[in-house]
């Protein structure tokens, strides 16, 4: 399929398609390479990326709406993920998601106008021995209390 | 029974960034005795030691290996699951960040054996630490020749590349964590053909879980008698369990398969409360009542269940139709949508504890529960949906009085 529309090349992208060579079975780090280097995965970079690899665009909306961390919204500066399941439930992630939520001022999946902070819940993060866990971007934080969860907050 | 470290053995003594810390301690020595056998030798020696698959499905390796040995077409590939997802399981975690060396030469003696030359370890990205500590032992392990081109002077050459996921559950499984290995959407496809035949690219592929992996050095080095003796008629080795929720010293630990639930509980200094009820196997798995009669003398191996090893520990005062709930938001979460009774039929089992837990719910709403867990069971393709409505009938059986408070 033919997309009739003009694209302006995009140098930080081809050089990302560069370096993984084009292929089709390095799509997911492509992706993932792209959202973090554009704050995200609008519609626009998708549409460019299927123009650039002759793919049908809607294989890009397949794959980025398939994966929790592939994001077709705008990402923010700190993206944080409360681990959602068992375990850390057992161990208090209500409390701090309360706490999240009041220091933030942000409700699950909202991201802050300052473009500082999402909050988001994810599934297990393989922390359960140091319950309730988060991450942030790709920092692994466990042991939560909302005390400390204040403090981490404060630091960023 | 005490502690019994095969998989782990490793683990906290020597150091993850240092290969020379690895060959202090046995490493890379499996490989140089497997260099000097034939395939069919090592895989003979495999199937004697009865090894089974430690991520869930329980299916024999040295069988699994023959299968893809057998395979005319090349290439062939392997890849090591390290798609750890079921939430309560950190053993892979532990054994990939304190022992990476021990997976990489793991997977060298399997492309050996099945005529493999490219390897692919699938990451999950939750675990991006990890992705460093491989990185560079897979860089090590190329320096020192214990890997890339003309291993050890031997004219083997096998290669392995690091494939990171984007965080998905379904990928663990194996058919959908091929098509995520591709490039594309992780949704699994019906078996057979398996991929021991048709796997990545169509071609043959081996897939392993991490701990099992872990146990082929020491079987190599110690042999399959050793091996066999440990465990029980149907599961031979060790397991590592990840123990976690109220119990004293949560952890990952490694006991012989069919050791008692009671004294696993005690090597994690014991229950925080007292003990109800335990999940082994996370939300995938099975509920066992440890209220009545011998719940406590339960020997966990795969002739009871194992799942993947989690064993989530639940004290009196912990309500389990909320743990019920717990696990029907993940499968509704984590479901890709493939299959109709999946996903459109977890949310309604989802929607209908919600219905009991705010005491809405009537007599007619838990038999339709009943029907549609059955219902679901039944017609899903993968082991997501199938496995999905386990909790509402293991706890409907085991704790029916639960439910009654609400009716």
């Amino acid at each position: 399929m033919k997309i009739l529309k003009e694209f302006t090349k995009d140098e930080a992208i081809l050089k990302i398609l560069q370096k993984y060579q084009f292929k089709t079975e390095n799509f997911l780090p492509i992706l993932l390479e792209i959202q973090g280097k554009k704050n995200g995965l609008n519609t626009e970079t998708l549409d460019y990326l299927a123009n650039e690899l002759k793919v049908e665009p809607s294989l890009f909306y397949g794959i980025a709406t398939f994966y929790h961390f592939l994001n077709p919204k705008k990402k923010a500066r700190y993206n944080i993920y409360l681990c959602r399941d068992c375990t850390c439930e057992l161990k208090g992630n209500k409390k701090i998601l309360k706490t999240l939520e009041k220091i933030l001022n942000l409700k699950i999946g909202e991201t802050s106008p300052d473009n500082k902070f999402s909050l988001n819940l994810t599934s297990c993060l393989g922390s359960c021995d140091k319950a309730p866990a988060m991450l942030i971007n790709k920092d692994l934080y466990n042991k939560l209390s909302p005390k400390r969860i204040i403090k981490i907050i404060e630091k960023l | 029974m005490p502690e019994f470290k095969i998989a782990l053995k490793n683990c906290g003594k020597i150091k993850p960034f240092s290969i020379e810390s690895y060959i202090n301690h046995q490493g890379y020595l499996a490989l140089k005795k497997t260099l000097q056998m034939t395939p069919l030798e090592i895989i003979k020696e495999i199937k004697r030691s009865k090894l089974r698959g430690r991520g869930g499905a329980a299916f024999p390796t040295g069988l699994k290996w023959e299968a893809v040995a057998q395979e005319k077409y090349v290439p062939k590939y392997i890849i090591c699951n390290a798609d750890e997802g079921e939430p309560g399981t950190f053993k892979d975690r532990v054994i990939l960040s304190q022992d990476p060396h021990k997976i990489i030469e793991a997977m060298t003696i399997a492309a050996f054996s099945v005529g493999a030359q490219i390897g692919f370890i699938y990451l999950r990205l939750e675990y991006p630490e990890i992705f460093y500590i491989l990185e560079r032992a897979i860089i090590q392990a190329k320096n020192k020749n214990y890997l890339g081109k003309n291993i050890l002077n031997t004219g083997f050459s096998f290669d392995i590349q690091l494939k990171s996921g984007a965080g998905a559950y379904i990928c663990g499984e194996e058919t959908a964590l091929i098509k995520s290995v591709e490039g594309k959407r992780a949704e699994p496809v019906p078996k057979p053909p398996y991929p021991t035949t048709c796997g990545l690219f169509g071609r043959p592929t081996l897939i392993n879980n991490v701990e099992t992996l872990a146990n082929i050095p020491a079987i190599i080095l110690n042999g399959s008698t050793w091996f066999s003796e440990i465990g029980t008629k149907e599961s031979k080795g060790t397991k590592v369990f990840s123990v976690s929720g109220d119990i004293k010293k949560p952890q990952a630990i490694e006991v012989p398969m069919g050791t008692a639930l009671k004294e696993l509980l005690e090597l994690c200094a014991g229950v925080e409360g007292s003990i109800k009820a335990i999940q082994v196997g996370g939300p995938s798995g099975k509920l066992f009542n440890c209220l009545e009669g011998d719940g406590l003398n339960l020997s966990l191996s795969y002739e009871t269940y194992l799942g993947a090893g989690a064993v989530i520990v639940f004290n009196t005062k912990r309500n389990l139709i909320e743990m019920t709930r717990s696990f029907l938001e993940f499968f509704t979460e984590e479901s890709c949508g493939k299959c109709v009774p999946c996903r459109e039929g977890i949310p309604q089992l989802l929607h209908i504890i919600k219905k009991i837990l705010s005491f809405k719910a009537n007599r007619e709403d838990l038999n339709k529960l009943e029907k549609m867990c059955k219902l679901i069971k039944i017609t899903s393709l993968c082991g997501l949906g199938k496995t999905a409505p386990g909790s509402i009938l293991d706890t409907l059986k085991e704790f029916p009085e639960e439910y009654s408070i609400y009716f």
